[in-house]
């Protein structure tokens, strides 16, 4: 076993972790974020995406023993309900989801380019989404719900709406 | 899967971790090709050599009329890198039809390299760009032009107790260009079916070819030079460069067929795809 050290939403947590261990594991299983979920296992589909350190990756290509120290976000510190980030609203709104077992990293994905690109094109959306795989919408609606989730964050960034998002 | 995980905090760890273990240690850089491994135990290394620790060696950096990467930039810094686009646009492009972001934002072009596979996505690129490696262990350095580094299908000429410092290759100038053309399975997220990259420069008018570099992936065993149709090129008006690639670029390769292509579709795409690549690469050259 090693103790690490990662940053959860802002919070330090120090824990025990196998060497072998993988990065999405640690997640759930010693933190419960259970909204990490595991698909492939090797990186095709997704489904484990987090942002560490700011920057979109699949938690299950990541010895959890080498992340010592880093910050993370997952879906469980970008909002909750009563409080939910614009992209979690618009996605719900817009029938972006439907088995919803790609949803939060797909979410993720959309946080990561909001968060370089607050005005994208449809292209740019698709292209930000490739390494998300959905198997029930045909991605339509996840495509439209991240345009409107734009919108939503620009205003809000513009003073219009009210901030829902997990900072408070 | 048990081993230890080491997390040195200096190159001079590295190499005395890499004396001490020889080949029951692993280098871990971004971790895209080896974690998937040790998850499914394909590999069993007694010890994971974490280079995550080591301040400066994702430096990117211009050095006289080179262009310099450290071992640990990612496939996305190459991406954004505005040094790498301006001056070496085919590594940028290769990167970035690697995986998806997700695996960009991990995965290191050292990485890719070291790895070794016939379809490494930046090796065609750093190919055609004569780059040059720095390889590092305890007994001092030693620089390896790319072009003999890889020695079959996962098989390097890297030492068990060498690391890659450094890749560098010279910034491209006027009447230079360089470009990095794949096909896979479907349009993103997909490894080379094959692939193409090519350099090229142009005599003064941009109308003659004086130099062409040729390399190709997912063709051979490794990624491949194609030595002797660039010497045909060599001196041939532009508009004519394609009748002598087109029937030359069989005899430069060995496809074979496995579960993303057949040997047959890839002899055809290969010349298809090394057009492609010079006529960009062309485009460019006269852009510049």
């Amino acid at each position: 076993m090693v103790n690490i050290i990662l940053e959860i939403g802002g919070k330090k947590k120090e824990l025990a972790v196998d060497e072998d261990e993988l990065l999405v594991d640690v997640l759930r299983n010693r933190l419960g974020l259970l909204g990490v979920k595991k698909g492939c296992e090797e990186g095709e589909c997704g489904a484990c995406s987090i942002l560490m350190n700011g920057k979109l990756v699949n938690s299950c290509l990541v010895l959890a023993a080498a992340a010592d120290g880093a910050s993370i976000m997952t879906i469980e510190t970008l909002g909750w309900p009563g409080r939910l980030h614009p992209i979690q609203k618009a996605f719900a709104d817009g029938g972006a989801v439907q088995c919803g077992y790609c949803t939060p990293g797909m979410i993720m994905a959309a946080k990561a380019l909001l968060d370089e690109v607050p005005n994208p094109s449809e292209a740019e959306i698709r292209d930000a989404i490739a390494g998300n795989l959905c198997r029930c919408t045909g991605y339509q609606k996840i495509v439209s719900s991240i345009m409107n989730a734009a919108e939503l964050l620009r205003k809000e960034k513009a003073g219009g709406g009210e901030r829902c998002d997990g900072k408070g | 899967m048990t081993f230890q995980l080491l997390k040195p905090n200096s190159l001079s760890e590295v190499f005395q971790i890499l004396e001490d273990f020889q080949n029951d240690a692993v280098l871990l850089a971004g971790g895209t090709d080896l974690v998937p491994l040790l998850h499914h135990e394909a590999v069993e290394p007694k010890h994971i050599v974490a280079l995550g620790r080591i301040k400066g060696l994702d430096e990117r950096y211009a050095d006289g009329e080179d262009l310099c990467l450290g071992p640990m930039v990612t496939h996305q810094q190459a991406v954004r890198s505005s040094l790498i686009q301006q001056y070496g646009a085919a590594l940028a492009e290769a990167s970035g039809t690697v995986g998806s972001l997700q695996t960009r934002n991990m995965g290191t072009i050292a990485g890719n390299l070291a790895n070794a596979s016939p379809s490494a996505d930046s090796a065609p690129a750093l190919l055609v760009l004569n780059a040059e490696l720095k390889l590092g262990s305890r007994a001092g350095e030693e620089k390896v032009p790319l072009a003999s580094f890889f020695q079959g299908p996962k098989k390097t000429c890297l030492k068990p107790t060498q690391m890659i410092l450094e890749i560098r290759f010279k910034q491209l100038a006027r009447l230079e260009g360089a470009a990095y053309v794949k096909v896979g399975r479907r349009s993103a997220v997909t490894m080379a079916v094959a692939s193409a990259a090519a350099y090229v420069r142009l005599d003064r008018k941009g109308t003659t070819i004086e130099e062409l570099r040729l390399a190709l992936g997912s063709v051979a065993p490794t990624p491949v030079r194609l030595y002797a149709l660039e010497r045909n090129a060599c001196g041939i008006p532009c508009e004519k460069v394609f009748q002598v690639i087109r029937p030359r670029v069989r005899d430069g390769i060995r496809p074979i067929s496995d579960i993303r292509g057949t040997k047959e579709y890839r002899e055809r795409i290969a010349s298809v795809l090394a057009e492609r690549a010079v006529e960009e690469a062309i485009r460019r050259a006269r852009d510049r």
